[in-house]
């Protein structure tokens, strides 16, 4: 026996039905027309009109009637009730496969409980036969439990292994896929069927909080398997409503703006953003915010850079679930650099190196840099100011400033040693452990530098063939370095062509680094400064010291990225937010994740990664050196703004889009409404059993008669009016 | 000749010149004298006159002073009125009203253009749609004929309108003559055509009849439908015929008797008379009533 599903349309296509009947009756004899020009001379004669007790032309009728009448019931959706089929499958196992919601949304209070609990409930009724697997997801899956562990245990120890499942559930950082983690399972439920019987359950049950951010929009996709039936099981946190930070570049400006997300189900308004600097303490003044429950709200930040303290980012006060509530800012570094010099302070005396040197710095108007004397001119010694990453050393050092300058070079700095005499040489040679002893050359003509270094950061301008000929730099003086042999922390980057070291480089253990020239550069000594080698060499120093910053970046987190294609030079070192780091050479952290280009995770970490994810929401610092010079980036990661939109979605949700099988549990796992329950069962046999197809065709052949047959008679008229 | 012989032919020009063919026509020679070649009778001189054409050998012979007049050429102008109403489209046999009236049209241009008369043309429906001027030049002929194919039936019929046009734009004293099938009040075409006889033009009407319509030769009851309005009649032929013929003759009886009183000539064909037949009764009758129009002849 047939039942309808929409019943209404049954009912309307009842009463059209009568339409026909109606005017069937109601039909006059036709009576021939004729177009005529005196109609006005024509006296009326009345026509002779069929009594409307009689019905015309009832073949075509009853046609009509059967095609309103099939129509209507294919709108109604007819289906069978098989209740052989129900009592069938239940005597098999079932094949669950379960979802577990790991998004970041996921880390708020009360929700992991909650999901505990639901998967207790769900996993409560399991029978021997039932087949499980258990997979996390946010936009990527991770299998906590496999179907295949599932058979090979024994029914005995199975709970657990659910048990052992829902301990490895940690929620990560990322945005939630919902609609591709269930496609994915469901796929993976359909295929197992070539193992099972046929008439086996598959179900993907899946445990979420259900929020806006969930993206379901590939569900329309129509891609979803027959047989395989969805069950959502939504969790409610402890406390409703969140709101949250992320970031977005305003490209017309290229300020980067913080994005205020406040989810629909919020019951406050009203916010604080709270700057804080880089220890994570509050600085600067707190920024007053108002977004209503559901809207969102970008907010340029004032210019916290000229403020003294340097801001870091700014976190949400007044939320009550953390995990979205804080943005790290960029640092923007100061853009005018200062240098430091050791030696004369007349810098218009052209018989000093301080000239030339001073003309050199002043060359670049775009990096406005400027020298500060360390010897004053009452003979005093100043040390080093703590924003100098560079100090040319041209004279004698006085023994206090030596000091002050090996400090320097173990915080990093930077030192160019030009050795005008062997006197002021002797003075810097505390700060260079491989040098024995310095003496004065005997030059009989001039001499020449040999066999540059061209790998060398502070020679590598020079590397093309067109700019490797230092020949054209005659030197009249220099001095003669001994060295220890072997020099185990200096480096010989060019000789003299008597083979001397010309220039050192002397790296220190924490990236301090001292070049030592064994001449200087002014007119009594050599052409280094009228040369056109000089001034590259000087703006490589400052780039060694002061290394370019290339930007920062904003990503969500998760996302995977190849730091080759985003910085200069293969050698890269990525810093996490927690401290970790993970580098061209040490690949391997425990945040980083090694993943090949296609985006699945790579099984041995041996190989070089292709991409790296950023899975932590703070500061990723990538640094590298490269060919040009060092450069460094600031990753920024924050939470998915989509994260943020926490109001959960209508329970119907799923079957608006389009999963007409998917059954909705409550959260507290109260028994489904029987009512509901019969509608979705009767729902699911009509989309299996699409009787409406069959009605919908013999509606239509019905009216493909009624117009053959309507054209017949009309022709028959048309002749027996023409006779 | 048979008219479906001459309707079956495609050429409007051709249709015409068989039909004036079919009859022999007199020249009208001009009722009025003007300055030719050829010459048509003294008069004596009086003040004013041109003493250019003063007979100076008569003069020198009888002392008294006589004019020459000649004949003018162009003599006779003719404007043909021809009703294109969508009732004028009607048929029951394999031409229309139209087809047989343009027929006449296109002989009756054809006649006078081979006397050397003007003849000129007018398409009306309820307004007039398209106004050829009467001349006598190359060509013109030509130009009637297209105008005569060219036409389509329009909308209801009002000759008022057209002939009152054709008062104004035809201020010489000339010849109309009116194709209808005058399926129109009485008193508005005795308007029309007393406004032309105002004018002291001659005027012709000829009524153009399908022999369906005069008769009402239809089997069995049916809907009519009035060709020019929406109104719609449904009648029995068989019953009606004799009231129907009864009221169409009196209507045709109001115009003739319109027609006398004014001074124009009636005339109704039928479409299945024949052309030639048509326009040889009407010269005949014209010649009888001693009309410029073929007083010659």
């Amino acid at each position: 026996m047939l039942e309808l599903l929409a019943q209404n349309f049954a009912i309307v296509g009842g009463l059209l039905a009568a339409i026909p009947v109606f005017l069937h009756m109601l039909r006059r004899t036709p009576a021939a027309r004729m177009p005529f020009s005196i109609v006005r001379f024509l006296p009326s004669t009345l026509p002779v009109t069929t009594r409307r007790s009689r019905l015309q032309h009832w073949p075509l009728m009853l046609l009509r009637i059967l095609a309103v009448i099939l129509l209507a019931l294919a709108f109604s959706r007819p289906f069978q009730r098989l209740t052989v089929e129900r009592s069938r499958s239940t005597e098999t196992g079932r094949r669950l496969a379960i979802l577990l919601d790991g998004s970041a949304s996921m880390r708020r209070d009360g929700l992991r409980d909650a999901l505990q609990n639901e998967l207790r409930n769900v996993t409560s009724d399991l029978s021997p036969q039932d087949i499980v697997s258990i997979t996390r997801y946010s936009t990527i899956s991770q299998p906590l439990l496999t179907s295949e562990e599932w058979r090979q245990a024994d029914p005995g120890s199975r709970q657990s292994l659910i048990d052992r499942a829902l301990e490895n559930y940690e929620p990560d950082w990322r945005a939630t896929d919902t609609g591709r983690a269930m496609l994915e399972a469901a796929d993976e439920v359909s295929r197992e069927r070539s193992q099972d019987s046929e008439e086996t359950v598959r179900k993907v049950i899946v445990i979420t909080d259900f929020q806006e951010g969930s993206q379901l929009d590939v569900l329309r996709s129509g891609a979803w398997p027959d047989n395989v039936t969805s069950d959502l099981h939504p969790v409610a946190p402890a406390e409703t409503g969140n709101a949250g930070l992320s970031l977005s570049e305003d490209r017309k400006s290229g300020r980067i703006r913080v994005r205020l997300t406040n989810s629909g189900d919020s019951t406050s308004g009203q916010y604080t953003l709270q700057p804080f600097d880089k220890d994570g303490k509050p600085a600067g003044t707190a920024i007053q915010a108002d977004v209503a429950p559901g809207q969102r709200r970008t907010l340029t930040l004032p210019d916290f850079s000229a403020g003294a303290p340097q801001i870091a980012g700014v976190e949400l006060v007044g939320d009550s679930h953390p995990f979205d509530n804080v943005a790290d800012l960029p640092t923007v570094e100061k853009q005018v650099h200062r240098v430091a010099h050791v030696g004369t302070i007349d810098a218009n005396d052209s018989e000093t190196m301080r000239y030339y040197l001073q003309r050199v710095l002043d060359g670049d108007e775009s990096e406005p840099i400027e020298v500060i004397d360390l010897l004053q001119p009452d003979s005093l010694a100043v040390p080093p100011p703590a924003d100098i990453r560079l100090v040319f050393v041209t004279d004698k050092v006085p023994e206090n400033l030596l000091e002050p300058l090996r400090a320097f070079v173990n915080r990093g700095g930077v030192i160019l040693i030009a050795m005008a005499s062997v006197e002021m040489a002797e003075s810097v040679k505390p700060l260079l452990p491989d040098l024995v002893s310095v003496e004065e050359a005997t030059v009989a003509d001039y001499a020449m530098l040999s066999s540059p270094d061209l790998t060398s950061s502070l020679l590598a301008p020079f590397a093309d063939a067109r700019f490797a000929d230092f020949s054209s730099i005659r030197i009249w003086h220099h001095r003669i370095l001994k060295m220890t042999e072997p020099a185990t922390q200096s480096k010989v980057l060019a000789r003299f062509d008597s083979g001397g070291p010309a220039i050192l480089e002397t790296l220190n253990a924490s990236g301090g680094r001292i070049y030592t020239m064994a001449t200087g550069w002014q007119p009594a000594d050599s052409q280094w400064a009228l040369s056109s080698r000089f001034p590259p060499m000087i703006s490589r120093l400052l780039r060694i010291a002061y290394p370019k910053q290339s930007g920062n970046q904003i990503f969500e987190a998760g996302t995977a990225i190849v730091p080759t294609e985003m910085i200069d030079g293969s050698q890269w070192t990525l810093v996490a937010p927690d401290g970790t780091t993970s580098s061209s050479s040490n690949l391997k952290t425990p945040s980083a994740e090694t993943l090949t280009p296609d985006g699945n995770r790579e099984a041995g970490a041996d190989k070089t990664p292709a991409a790296i994810v950023l899975d932590t929401p703070g500061r990723w610092r990538l640094s590298s050196e490269a060919p040009e010079g060092p450069q460094s980036m600031d990753l920024l990661v924050t939470v998915a703004a989509s994260e943020s939109r926490t109001a959960p979605l209508p329970r119907g949700q799923l079957q608006a889009m389009g999963l007409s099988a998917a059954k909705v549990s409550d959260a507290d796992g109260a028994p489904v409404n029987p009512d509901t329950a019969s509608q979705l069962d009767a729902t699911e046999l009509e989309s299996r059993q699409k009787f409406w197809r069959y009605f919908l065709i013999a509606g239509m052949s019905c009216l493909l008669l009624e117009s053959v047959l309507t054209g017949l008679l009309e022709k028959r008229q048309q002749v027996a009016s023409v006779q | 000749m048979n008219p479906s012989v001459i309707m079956s032919i495609r050429s409007l020009e051709l249709r015409a010149k068989l039909v004036v063919d079919g009859f022999r026509t007199g020249l009208n020679k001009s009722p009025r004298h003007g300055f030719s070649v050829e010459f048509s009778e003294y008069r004596q001189y009086s003040q004013g006159d041109d003493p250019r054409f003063l007979d100076w050998k008569l003069f020198a012979r009888t002392d008294r002073s006589y004019i020459r007049l000649f004949e003018d050429e162009t003599n006779l102008r003719c404007c043909i009125a021809l009703d294109i109403s969508r009732s004028m489209s009607f048929s029951s046999l394999s031409w229309t009203k139209l087809d047989y009236a343009r027929t006449i049209a296109a002989s009756l241009a054809w006649l006078l253009s081979r006397q050397g008369d003007a003849a000129g043309l007018t398409l009306f429906d309820s307004k007039v749609r398209a106004v050829i001027p009467a001349r006598y030049r190359p060509g013109h002929l030509r130009r009637l004929m297209v105008a005569l194919e060219e036409s389509v039936s329009g909308a209801q019929t009002s000759p008022a309108a057209a002939l009152e046009d054709i008062a104004q734009r035809f201020r010489k004293r000339g010849l109309v003559i009116l194709l209808s099938d005058l399926l129109t009040p009485v008193q508005e075409l005795g308007d029309g055509l007393r406004l032309l006889k105002g004018c002291l033009h001659d005027v012709v009407v000829f009524q153009i009849l399908d022999p369906a319509e005069k008769n009402l030769t239809f089997d069995g009851p049916r809907l009519f439908e009035d060709m020019e309005s929406d109104q719609k009649v449904f009648a029995d032929p068989n019953l009606v015929r004799e009231e129907y013929r009864n009221r169409l003759e009196a209507h045709n009886a109001a115009i003739r008797t319109e027609c006398e009183a004014i001074g124009a000539s009636f005339r109704q064909i039928i479409t299945d008379e024949p052309l030639e037949l048509s326009l040889a009764e009407f010269l005949q009758a014209r010649r009888q009533s001693g009309s410029m129009f073929g007083r010659r002849g």
